[in-house]
């Protein structure tokens, strides 16, 4: 569908420049690509097809509000590795949250795995092989990470694990390139609790782009929380692709706080009858942000269902952009969607741009979804400054309620409590944090 | 095979009933789209030069122009220079004074189609302007409009009448450029409709056109430009029929509405081209631009359309809403059964104060077909108050076919409210038990229960175009029970 306003312009980057930029990139980066972390076939074949895809083009509709300027100038070269270990390492603790009780922690810094911040368990399973995805153009940013990743977490969960994964920028003398890297295999029965946090401020200009790809064994269970909360210059790519199998149970939290530019291509695949999804998202864009996420949720086995939950504020001018997608499949008999999308705009340059979409092949199926966008409810306004409230409070706690919609669903309480003071740490609501107390 | 499949594809095999062809002798031009087709268009039908400027430039950028792929559609490549552009019906005159001096076999032709002209612009009070093919052949109850300064007439008549008319408003709302198929019927229409309404005029009785393909190898190309000014009022209903062809027909209509301070332009549209035999083969391929604009305050717009036929639709009739306080509305119910393929849906653009705009789109999916909403509700920063209410819902029959929702929601006023909502399902076995068990038949329960998936769409229409709708529904689904 044609649009009223022309979709953005990636920079003023050409095709062939793109190209020659990625090729200088590797020429820099060969010598810092482990090929025991990925095989130099994988890394080439990858960077082949991200050349082959080439820049999202003006008018491709998966990319229709993202804001991709920056990759005028971004660098693809992942950084070398620090000569002052301890210069990273002190910039970033500066970054680091508290631990959480009963997780075990791994730390990178710029990428780079970090021992002395980290628990006692390794990064990579000796036994684990490498997990590289089926990837689609749209995912092409994926394919760098492929080519450029210098460190990575590679785990096959069994039993019952709690993992926290932190992943902190710190400012570096030159603009960097990051490529955060997780493949996990949670194997038939087990569970695994994930906290996933890029944090952090990696400088003007610099780039992180993280591919995360996940598998879900039969009857197996995964709660994944995903926190981006990076400095307001930040620019972010993000690849994630989850496959569950039959029984699987998937529940995926998201919240996409920080950053100057976002985009999220994630892809979560039902392939296992009976399998389930539970997604939950909350996006604040304040300042000149855009949000941007694609999601696609692809129903191929019979008995699947998957739930969405997402929410946004914008405020100032930034934006909110979502477009969320369900693929049911002649073969998905039975299956169930539902999505709830909403946006509330807080101010006067602010944009949301919700794209809730089913594409429905058999017809037994239950699938709904509902959309809406607006400003706070002004009664409700009414009633909070009515009973003392003053404005910026009443807003507070609107603010609150509405994102908590999403979030009250984390079956997980410790988890959900650790989104919960992300939160409210976004929205600045002193009434809501008492509250909760 | 059980009893209900049996009745399902029986249900499903049945031919299409207007399929026949009748056997006028056409004045039509070689295939190929060139200046000196345009050339020849307009000078056959004497148009002025501004006219003919406007057709060559439209003919120069659909040049430069690239196939629209981005719909859910799928069918072979279009040879455009395979289709001759202009397919006349030869008349005994240069044109028919009234209704006696139209060929007899057209005549005939539309008593086959259910189309009782005279007793159907008695009884109801409705003024046809038929057109056939491409050249409109009988207008009735022209003075009783004139009388009232309602001007109704073929496009044709209008350049020749009221070019200042034509001149000002033409491309006005859809520009020669905006899209492929725009660009193509820009430069190639040959006639359509034209209808002003005078500022503070309620037209006198609801308007109607009936279209019918029928010379083999011809595109239909038709353009309508609708202009209710100030405080004025008009209902337009639009009608569609074509005759059973092996060979994919095209068909890129434009139509513009025009609605200027407090006026009101109801559009109304049944549409039952042929859309194809049971394998896919043949059938209309519709690729129509419509879109209107709000362009006074208080003015309104509403599109209602009941979509039966064609092999591929691709339409989406918008609004613009400019003035202070304009509504747009969208009702649509879309039928596809066989290897038909529909992808229709609206744009609300809001751009003036306090606009408001409803979206009430029910798609009907069966055999093998696939139904897609596609809609964009935009609010601009301007439209401070501005209301969307948009609500799609898909109905399955049958484990093959497709029904797909792709709306955007686009908000960039923080005092605008935009609520949107879909659902997809099939007739639920409850509800078929239901009206089984009170002693329906399978057919009439799956009547009923379409008819009430349906009901805030039909309602809308006029009341003879809402029974012509509820038959077209029966024929194409009675019994389809997945």
């Amino acid at each position: 569908m044609s649009s009223v306003r022309p979709p953005p312009v990636p920079g003023s980057l050409s095709q062939a420049a793109f190209e020659q930029r990625l090729r200088d990139a590797v020429m820099d980066a060969a010598p810092m690509l482990n090929a025991k972390l990925l095989p130099v076939s994988v890394r080439s074949s990858a960077l082949n097809r991200a050349l082959a895809a080439g820049l999202p083009q003006i008018r491709d509709d998966l990319w229709r509000y993202a804001d991709l300027k920056f990759l005028g100038s971004a660098p693809w070269a992942p950084l070398p590795a620090a000569q002052d270990a301890n210069r990273w390492l002190d910039a970033a603790r500066a970054f680091l949250p508290a631990p959480l009780a009963g997780f075990e922690r791994l730390v990178f810094v710029n990428g780079r795995h970090a021992p002395a911040l980290s628990g006692s368990s390794p990064a990579v399973d000796a036994d684990a092989a490498p997990v590289v995805p089926e990837r689609t153009r749209h995912e092409r940013f994926g394919w760098l990470n492929d080519a450029f990743a210098t460190d990575l977490v590679r785990l096959h969960v069994t039993g019952q694990r709690r993992i926290e994964l932190l992943f902190i920028a710190t400012p570096v003398d030159a603009p960097q390139a990051q490529h955060p890297r997780l493949e996990l295999a949670v194997l038939p029965g087990a569970s695994l609790t994930l906290v996933e946090r890029h944090l952090g401020d990696a400088g003007g200009n610099s780039l992180i782009n993280v591919a995360a790809q996940l598998h879900v064994g039969r009857d197996a269970r995964c709660v994944h929380l995903r926190e981006q909360n990076l400095a307001a210059q930040a620019q972010f790519l993000d690849t994630l692709q989850t496959a569950l199998d039959a029984g699987a149970e998937y529940e995926l939290t998201q919240l996409v706080l920080g950053a100057r530019s976002a985009r999220s291509s994630q892809r979560i695949s039902l392939y296992g009858a009976g399998s389930a999804a539970r997604i939950h998202g909350v996006a604040v864009a304040q300042g000149h942000r855009t949000l941007d996420q694609s999601l696609l949720v692809d129903h191929v086995a019979p008995d699947s269902s998957s739930t969405q939950v997402l929410r946004g504020i914008a405020r100032d001018r930034g934006r909110v952009a979502w477009r969320s997608r369900v693929e049911v499949a002649a073969t998905a008999k039975r299956s169930a969607a539902e999505q709830s999308l909403k946006g509330l705009l807080a101010g006067h340059g602010a944009e949301i741009d919700l794209r809730p979409q089913l594409e429905i092949h058999t017809d037994e199926v239950r699938a709904s979804h509902g959309a809406t966008t607006g400003a706070l409810d002004e009664n409700m306004r009414f009633y909070l400054l009515s009973r003392g409230l003053d404005p910026e409070t009443a807003r507070g706690v609107l603010e609150w309620s509405f994102l908590a919609d999403a979030i009250s669903r984390i079956v997980d309480t410790q988890l959900r409590q650790l989104a919960e003071q992300q939160l409210l740490a976004a929205v600045g609501s002193t009434v809501a944090r008492e509250a909760l107390q | 095979m059980t009893a209900q499949d049996q009745h399902l594809e029986n249900v499903l095999a049945r031919g299409y009933q207007h399929g026949f062809v009748t056997d006028i002798e056409s004045d039509t031009v070689p295939p190929g789209l060139d200046e000196e087709t345009i050339r020849f268009i307009s000078a056959r039908k004497k148009e002025p030069q501004f006219l003919l400027d406007w057709r060559l430039r439209a003919l120069e950028r659909w040049f430069t122009m690239k196939e629209p792929h981005w719909a859910k559609v799928h069918y072979p490549p279009i040879d455009y220079q395979a289709i001759s552009y202009y397919s006349a019906p030869k008349a005994t005159t240069d044109g028919p004074k009234s209704l006696s001096e139209v060929d007899p076999k057209l005549l005939a032709t539309y008593e086959k189609l259910g189309v009782p002209l005279h007793e159907r612009a008695r009884l109801a009070g409705v003024a046809v302007d038929a057109v056939f093919d491409s050249v409109s052949v009988a207008t009735t109850f022209k003075a009783k409009l004139a009388e009232a300064g309602v001007v109704f007439c073929p496009f044709s008549e209008a350049v020749q009448s009221h070019p200042e008319l034509v001149e000002q408003y033409l491309g006005s709302v859809v520009p020669y450029g905006d899209n492929f198929y725009a660009a193509l019927n820009s430069a190639a229409f040959t006639d359509g409709s034209f209808v002003y309404i005078p500022p503070g005029v309620r037209c006198p009785m609801e308007l109607s056109t009936y279209f019918r393909i029928n010379a083999a190898k011809t595109g239909q190309f038709e353009r309508t430009l609708i202009i209710a000014d100030a405080g004025s009022h008009v209902s337009y209903l639009e009608g569609c029929t074509a005759p059973m062809r092996d060979e994919n027909q095209l068909h890129a209509a434009v139509v513009e509405l025009v609605a200027l301070d407090d006026a009101q332009i109801k559009y109304s549209t049944v549409q039952n081209w042929y859309p194809g035999d049971a394998q896919g083969k043949g059938g209309i391929y519709n690729f129509v631009t419509k879109r209107g604009e709000c362009r006074g305050r208080n003015s309104k717009i509403s599109w209602t359309q009941v979509e039966t036929g064609s092999a591929i639709t691709w339409k989406y009739p918008s609004c613009v809403l400019l003035g202070d306080n304009s509504v747009g509305e969208f009702y649509s119910v879309a039928v596809t059964n066989n290897r038909q393929q529909a992808d229709t849906g609206t744009k609300m653009i809001h751009l003036g104060a306090n606009t408001r705009s409803t979206i009430i789109s029910k798609g009907i999916s069966a055999g093998h077909a696939q139904n897609t909403y596609r809609g964009m509700v935009s609010v601009m920063p301007g439209a401070t108050g501005a209301r969307n209410f948009t609500q799609c819902d898909s109905l399955l029959i049958g484990p093959h076919c497709g029904a797909h929702t792709v709306p955007y929601i686009e908000t960039k006023n923080p005092q605008a409210v935009v609520e949107h909502e879909a659902s997809t399902s099939r007739i639920g076995e409850d509800q078929l038990f239901y009206c089984l068990q009170r002693g329906l038949s399978e057919e009439d329960a799956v009547n009923m229960i379409v008819s009430g998936f349906c009901r805030s769409v039909l309602k809308e229409l006029p009341m003879e175009f809402a029974v012509e709708a509820q038959n077209l529904l029966a024929v194409s689904l009675e019994g389809a029970v997945g």
